[in-house]
């Protein structure tokens, strides 16, 4: 399975595309803005695309979905059951902030904690890992895992905004995305990849433990 | 290098402030400065301190007087700097700074403004009727015809007392079924 990153739009939301060379199918991952860009490389990459998969429903994370969607009519949009609400309110999405707005979000799939999607020969797991927002979701594949805005490099997401809570983040990220191999690569919505053993040594994490169990 | 020591190294804090400043947009005072960075992340105000009159000496940032306050302001070899290497600063902290930057530059002004009034119709009932206004928009209007003055005025206050959280019910209800 390959996958590439796509930084896009002003946060530069990293946008991936995930695909099997052989099978010639693949998924998208938070088609954040530049839907023209997102749709040219799949295209040149040649692959049918089965699923799109939000992380979470933060509008930097859906901006470009609908172009996409029409780009690609058949695949399946993916959210976490948890999102779903979010997801279409402006005031949760912070559309309502940035002057933005999108029409509504249909997922196709609503997603539980250890459902499985399918990549060609490979899969993804979901593990459920609310913090950021309520429905955020983190993809587990061999070797890698797709975090959204729960983990960057030497960070985590930020608690603060509509449905986020940080004792949930901590408690994601220790109990749940720790507890993997170290030689997993991240790779985050924002910034550049990582371990997770990389990130068990020194990520801002700990920083917050306290303030979490007040 | 781990998180606490990044906010240590004094060619990230150098960065930080450059990233800060060249966020901010306009000259910033020693004490923008220091509540911009020093409210988000965890840098000895001394190390900042000792980096922004490093980064003066070095020219990347130029410190000006003006009806006696001092600001900083970063020059075009700062903003060189930030081109270059602004992506060695991890996307968490930066986005920390432009929270904090756009906390900081936020003037107080209503996000959403609120009507409720009523009228007496012909029939004799009251039409009572809602808004919510943001940033000089309709977001969202109500009309409601009632039977007598006092419903209306229960119904305006009810309005008056909750009014996001009603937009919130329609919203969610009318998005529930499409």
């Amino acid at each position: 399975m390959k996958i590439e990153r796509l930084p896009v739009g002003p946060l530069q939301t990293n946008c991936y595309i995930l695909y099997d060379e052989n099978e010639k199918c693949g998924i998208i991952i938070d088609p954040g803005e530049d839907a023209d860009r997102i749709v040219r490389v799949v295209k040149e990459r040649g692959f049918s695309v089965s699923r799109i998969v939000l992380t979470h429903g933060h509008y930097d994370h859906i901006m470009a979905l609908h172009d996409v969607q029409a780009a690609f009519p058949d695949a399946q949009l993916c959210l976490c059951h948890l999102e779903k609400d979010l997801v279409n309110d402006p005031y949760k999405n912070l559309t309502a902030y940035g002057n933005k707005s999108i029409k509504p979000v249909q997922a196709d799939i609503l997603l539980k904690d250890g459902d499985w999607i399918p990549v060609g020969q490979a899969n993804l797991k979901v593990i459920e890992t609310p913090g950021h927002t309520i429905g955020s979701i983190c993809l587990l594949g061999e070797n890698l895992l797709i975090s959204g805005d729960t983990l960057f490099y030497l960070g985590i997401g930020r608690c603060d905004l509509p449905s986020g809570n940080l004792a949930s983040e901590v408690d994601s990220i220790l109990n749940k995305l720790f507890l993997l191999s170290d030689d997993i690569m991240v790779y985050p919505g924002h910034g550049q990849e990582t371990t997770i053993g990389f990130e068990k040594k020194n990520n801002e994490v700990y920083h917050y433990i306290d303030r979490s169990e007040r | 290098m781990g998180y606490k020591k990044l906010l240590s190294d004094d060619a990230n804090i150098k960065l930080i402030i450059l990233f800060a400043l060249d966020t901010y947009h306009k000259p910033a005072t020693n004490s923008d400065l220091t509540e911009i960075i020093l409210k988000e992340l965890s840098i000895d105000y001394f190390a900042l301190q000792q980096n922004l009159y490093e980064l003066v000496k070095d020219k990347k940032i130029k410190l000006t007087k003006e009806a006696k306050k001092e600001y900083y302001e970063i020059t075009p070899a700062g903003a060189q700097v930030i081109g270059f290497f602004e992506n060695k600063i991890p996307y968490s902290l930066k986005e920390k700074i432009i929270f904090a930057v756009n906390t900081s530059q936020k003037v107080a002004e209503p996000t959403s403004i609120v009507k409720a009034d009523y009228t007496v119709l012909d029939n004799g009932e009251f039409a009572v009727r809602m808004e919510i206004t943001e940033k000089g928009v309709p977001l969202f209007q109500l009309g409601l015809n009632v039977g007598s003055r006092d419903l209306a005025i229960r119904t305006k206050e009810m309005f008056e007392k909750n009014p996001q959280g009603l937009y919130q019910k329609i919203a969610e209800e009318i998005m529930r079924n499409i």
